[in-house]
Parts: C-alpha cells; sequence; structure tokens
C-alpha cells in the first residue's frame, strides 16, 4: 500500500514536472508566432526595411524556442503508456485520436511552413514567405487544440460509451469533444500564449532600451508586442469567465476549492486575497480562512452571471445539494456516488466473470448494473467522501495568483503602451521602470504556470473526472523506477531550459552591439 | 516550387545557418536521449509489452480495476 502511495505520488510530480517545464516552451510558440507574423504582414504592406530586421530578430528568438522546446511534449505520451497505463487502456481512443491528429498536423505543418518561414527568405516570394509564416502561426494553434480537446475531455468526459468486454471508452460522438470546456479551454490557452510573449517582447525591448541601443526597434516591438499580448489578455479574460461558468457546471467542486469554500450560500462573495486555515478539513468545524478579504456577491456573478445565485461549497456537493433557479439538484450525495460505484465495480467484475463462462444472462445482468451506475463508477475507489476532495490550498492559491498577476498585466499593457506611444522618452531614462518590465517576464510565466495548476490540481483526485482516480488509473510498476526518472526528466529539462535561456541571452546580447534600425543591416 | 528548388532551399538554409548549428545538435541530443535512452530503457508500454492482445490488455485493466 506504501509503496502504491509513493508510486502514485511520484508519478504525479513526474507528470506535473514535465507538463510545467513543456509549457514553458509552448505559449512563447503560440503567441510569438502570430507577433512574427504582423510584424512580417507589417513589413509587407510598408516595405519598410526596419520591420524586416524587427521580424528577422523575433523570429530567431522563436526557432531558438521551438527549437528547444520540440518533443518536449512527446515525454508527457511516454508516462501515460508506463505509469498509466491502467488510464491509457481506459481512455481508448478518445485520448488517442485527438493526440494522433496533433502529432500527424504538428508534423506536416511545422516541417513544410516552418522550414519555409525559417529557411525561405529569398527563396520563395515575399507573399509566399508571409503565408508561410501565418500557416506556422495557425499551425502551433491548431496543434494546441488537439491537445486541449483531449485535456478537456478528461476534465468533462463526453461523447463515447464504456464497453466493458474492451474494458475501454469508445468515441461514439467526435464532435461532442469540442464541448463549451474544450472551447474555453482552447482560446484561453491559446491567448494566454498571446498574452505571454507581447511580456517576453516588452521585456526583452526593455533589455535594449536599458542598454541604449536599438531605441526605435524596442518602441516598435513594444508596440507590436504590448497590442498583441493586450488583446491576447483581455480575451484571455473573456474566455476565463467562460471557464469559470464551465466549471461551475461540470467540476463543481474544483470551483469550490478554488475558493475554499466548504458552505455555499446564495450571493455568495469572492475571496480577493486570504490565508486557507490548514487545519480545516470537509468533517470538521474549523474556520476556512485564518483570514480573507472578500468580494461581496462576487462568487455568484463569476460562476452563476448572477449576483444572488447560489453556488455550492464542498460540503453541499459532498451532501448532493446544489440550488439552480429555485430547484435542489445534483442530488446524489458522495457517500451514494461511492455505493454506486463500488456496484460499477462489482458490475465489471462480473460482466467479465460471465463472459469467460459464456453466460449471457449474467453478461446482460451485469450490463444493466454497470449501465445505471457507471456515470459514479470512479467514486467506488474512495472509502469516504474526503477522499474525492482536491487539495483545497494549492488550488486556491494558484487560482490568487494567476488572477492577480493577470490584473497586474493588464495595468502594465496599458502603461507600457501608453509609454511607447506618449512619452517614449521618459520610458528610456526610467531605468527602474525598464527593470519592473524585465522582470515581469518570469512573473508571467509563473501566471501561466498558475493557470494550469488550477485546472490540473483542482481535478484531483481524479485522472478522468468521476471515472477514474489517480490511485486506479496508475501501473503497477516499482516506485524506485518513477523515482528514477523523475529525476532524470529534472536535470534534462533543467539542460534545456539552461540552453535555451543562455542562446536567447547571447543572441539578445549580440543584437544590442548590432544596428537593427539601420536597413542595410544583414 | 520544384523539387530541385525545394532541396536547395533546405540546403541552403542549413548551410547558412549560424546559430542554427547549436539548435541543431541540441534538437539532434535531445531526440536521441528522448527515444533512445529514457524511452527504450524507461518508458516501455506495459500493456503493450506484457500481453499478446488486445484481449488479454482488456482482462488484465479489468484485473487491475476491480481488484
Amino acid at each position: 500500500m506504501n509503496d502504491l502511495i509513493t508510486v502514485v505520488d511520484w508519478s504525479r510530480w513526474q507528470f506535473a514536472l514535465t507538463a510545467i517545464y513543456h509549457w514553458l516552451f509552448v505559449p512563447l510558440t503560440l503567441g510569438l508566432s502570430v507577433i512574427v507574423a504582423v510584424m512580417e504582414s507589417i513589413y509587407l504592406k510598408t516595405g519598410d526595411k526596419r520591420w524586416l530586421q524587427t521580424t528577422k530578430f523575433w523570429m530567431t528568438l522563436l526557432a531558438i524556442n521551438f527549437a528547444i522546446g520540440v518533443a518536449t511534449g512527446i515525454i508527457l505520451e511516454f508516462e501515460f503508456g508506463t505509469n498509466w497505463s491502467n488510464y491509457s487502456w481506459f481512455v481508448g481512443d478518445i485520448f488517442g485520436a485527438p493526440l494522433a491528429i496533433e502529432g500527424i498536423l504538428a508534423f506536416f505543418m511545422e516541417a513544410t511552413f516552418g522550414a519555409v518561414m525559417f529557411f525561405g527568405w529569398g527563396k520563395v516570394s515575399p507573399k509566399f514567405h508571409l503565408l508561410s509564416t501565418w500557416l506556422t502561426a495557425i499551425g502551433a494553434s491548431i496543434s494546441a487544440l488537439w491537445i486541449l480537446v483531449a485535456n478537456s475531455w478528461m476534465q468533462y468526459p463526453v461523447g463515447m460509451e464504456f464497453d466493458p468486454a474492451q474494458m475501454r471508452n469508445v468515441m461514439d460522438n467526435f464532435w461532442a469533444l469540442f464541448s463549451g470546456v474544450a472551447i474555453n479551454k482552447f482560446f484561453h490557452a491559446v491567448l494566454s500564449g498571446w498574452a505571454l510573449s507581447g511580456v517576453f517582447v516588452i521585456g526583452v525591448s526593455c533589455f535594449f532600451l536599458f542598454r541604449r541601443s536599438n531605441r526605435d526597434f524596442a518602441l516598435r516591438s513594444i508596440k507590436t508586442g504590448g497590442w498583441i499580448g493586450l488583446i491576447g489578455l483581455l480575451l484571455c479574460m473573456f474566455t476565463g469567465d467562460g471557464s469559470a461558468v464551465e466549471v461551475t457546471k461540470t467540476q463543481p467542486m474544483k470551483l469550490a476549492a478554488m475558493e475554499g469554500l466548504y458552505e455555499g450560500s446564495e450571493g455568495q462573495s469572492l475571496v480577493g486575497i486570504g490565508l486557507i486555515n490548514p487545519e480545516k478539513k470537509w468533517d470538521n468545524n474549523e474556520d476556512p480562512y485564518l483570514f480573507e478579504i472578500s468580494l461581496p456577491k462576487g462568487l455568484s456573478l463569476l460562476a452563476r452571471h448572477d449576483l444572488n445565485a447560489f453556488v455550492p461549497g464542498i460540503n453541499d456537493i459532498i451532501n448532493g445539494v446544489d440550488i439552480i433557479d429555485g430547484d435542489t439538484v445534483n442530488t446524489v450525495s458522495y457517500a451514494d456516488r461511492i455505493t454506486r460505484g463500488k456496484l460499477a465495480q462489482d458490475a465489471i467484475h462480473d460482466y467479465g466473470i460471465a463472459l469467460r463462462n459464456g453466460n449471457q444472462a449474467g453478461v446482460e445482468a451485469a450490463q444493466k448494473v454497470l449501465s445505471e451506475n457507471y456515470q459514479f463508477f470512479g467514486y467506488g475507489y474512495f472509502d469516504s467522501p474526503g477522499q474525492a476532495v482536491p487539495p483545497v490550498a494549492l488550488t486556491f492559491y494558484s487560482f490568487r495568483v494567476m488572477v492577480i498577476l493577470g490584473s497586474y498585466f493588464l495595468l502594465f499593457y496599458v502603461v507600457m503602451l501608453f509609454l511607447a506611444y506618449k512619452a517614449p522618452q521618459w520610458l528610456e531614462s526610467k531605468k527602474w521602470l525598464l527593470v519592473i518590465a524585465m522582470i515581469s517576464v518570469p512573473l508571467m510565466y509563473i501566471c501561466s504556470e498558475a493557470g494550469w495548476c488550477v485546472a490540473e490540481v483542482g481535478r484531483q483526485p481524479w485522472t478522468v473526472q468521476d471515472l477514474l482516480p489517480v490511485g486506479a488509473a496508475i501501473s503497477d510498476i516499482p516506485a524506485a523506477s518513477v523515482i528514477t526518472t523523475f529525476w532524470i526528466f529534472a536535470a534534462v529539462f533543467t539542460i534545456l531550459l539552461c540552453a535555451e535561456v543562455s542562446i536567447m541571452i547571447k543572441w539578445i546580447n549580440g543584437a544590442t552591439k548590432k544596428d537593427l534600425d539601420n536597413p542595410t543591416h544583414k | 516550387m520544384t523539387l530541385q528548388e525545394i532541396y536547395a532551399m533546405y540546403r541552403d538554409g542549413f548551410r547558412e545557418m549560424t546559430i542554427g548549428r547549436t539548435l541543431w545538435a541540441l534538437i539532434l541530443i535531445k531526440l536521441f536521449i528522448l527515444f533512445f535512452v529514457i524511452k527504450l530503457f524507461f518508458f516501455p508500454n506495459l500493456l503493450e509489452r506484457d500481453y499478446d492482445s488486445d484481449a488479454a490488455r482488456a482482462e488484465a485493466v479489468r484485473e487491475n480495476l476491480t481488484k
């Protein structure tokens, strides 16, 4: 049992580590590719060679990020097959199909149009080159779509039917995968890449200003990156609102954990900042917060777009109580879910025996019980409702880090754009402001990772919501092997990250000594 | 573009790379580590490795999920 807990925990850490590192590379590719495409479009429209220089500089940083980041996501698929073999089989083609499409699409679009984008200057017509740059950017986003569709299915499993003979979920409606959860997640994640890349471009440009180098290039870049980043951030906030509404409907426990909310109410307030009481559990009477400053009715508005709506807390959900438009809904308590989950598991066991013995009546009887209870299948692995509650503190703090930093970046974009247009000399002269802009780059990465932390930690203990908890999804492998590979990945990814940062710094440093504002510069 | 032009684009692109040479070296080392070290020695697909047929894999998962 202890070994199982160790394997589960280390496998989770390993997956978190690889996903976090992978997400360091992805959002910059998603956003910077769009920024570069816009810069090249301006160059083609104006014929101004300074825009060509600007485009090529940022395209090189895109190439560095792309080269270091490419294939880092494949490790996650290795982990599915080794650490999470029950999960891999159980999710069947629903997870496999989007990932296969992603692999093929990413390979062809990136190998074809990415090569033209990086190698094709002067070899193809300017219009075809621009088209390739746009198609590379669009291809990266389409590639992300399939990954995010697969991830969304884990949050909100739809469009499938469980086949107890195959022991896997079989897709019966491909289009159902594009649920509200998936659409919001896709736009939220991709647009967060725009927001991150805008901050990256501004931060690097401010380094040029700090060094008093290539002033016009830096201001041009701040304006382009700033606008795209600001648009991305505003749309990100809009889709974040959509995601909150979807989470309320499909994963109310995650929403309650994001708020540290145990007892829900009508006109529920939203905690702006606060400290979670570590002693608080679902089954004691401790106060949930040590300290909090709340916005009255804020959570009701966020979750249900209604100031007076009821929002359930952790204990309401455990007790099977939610109220929508005055009616009590979601009335299956966690105790009942556990009972019905165990019935579903017994039915699958009996189904297997009946199948082996050629007992058709037994197969049908088991199938009937399974159909009635499958939606609660995963709860059968728990002995107590508390085991189905996500880590509240980590989800709560991650959400606040994301929102507070996101709000800071809204202000950051407005200020930087204002100064770039209206007071560039003032911006150049304030070293402290330039330093803040540079420090904002790692802060933006923290903001972006915190968003994923909310999504994934808030889903715990599930790999597939309501159907498969992590403890059941895990493979029977030795803990030592998982611990060893964890450290291998930690080393490999850290080396890759250091390589990326050092190559980028070298390239940026070198560029500060060149004249990027001179169109004759090569 | 003709096939010859496409070939020339890749050839010249690789030849003219400056920072790209380092990047390609990194990509190749990384892919080698991922596919020929990590995947081969540490990350077998357990169900593919341990069972011969889908039916056997399904039975193994049934056993794992209902024990």
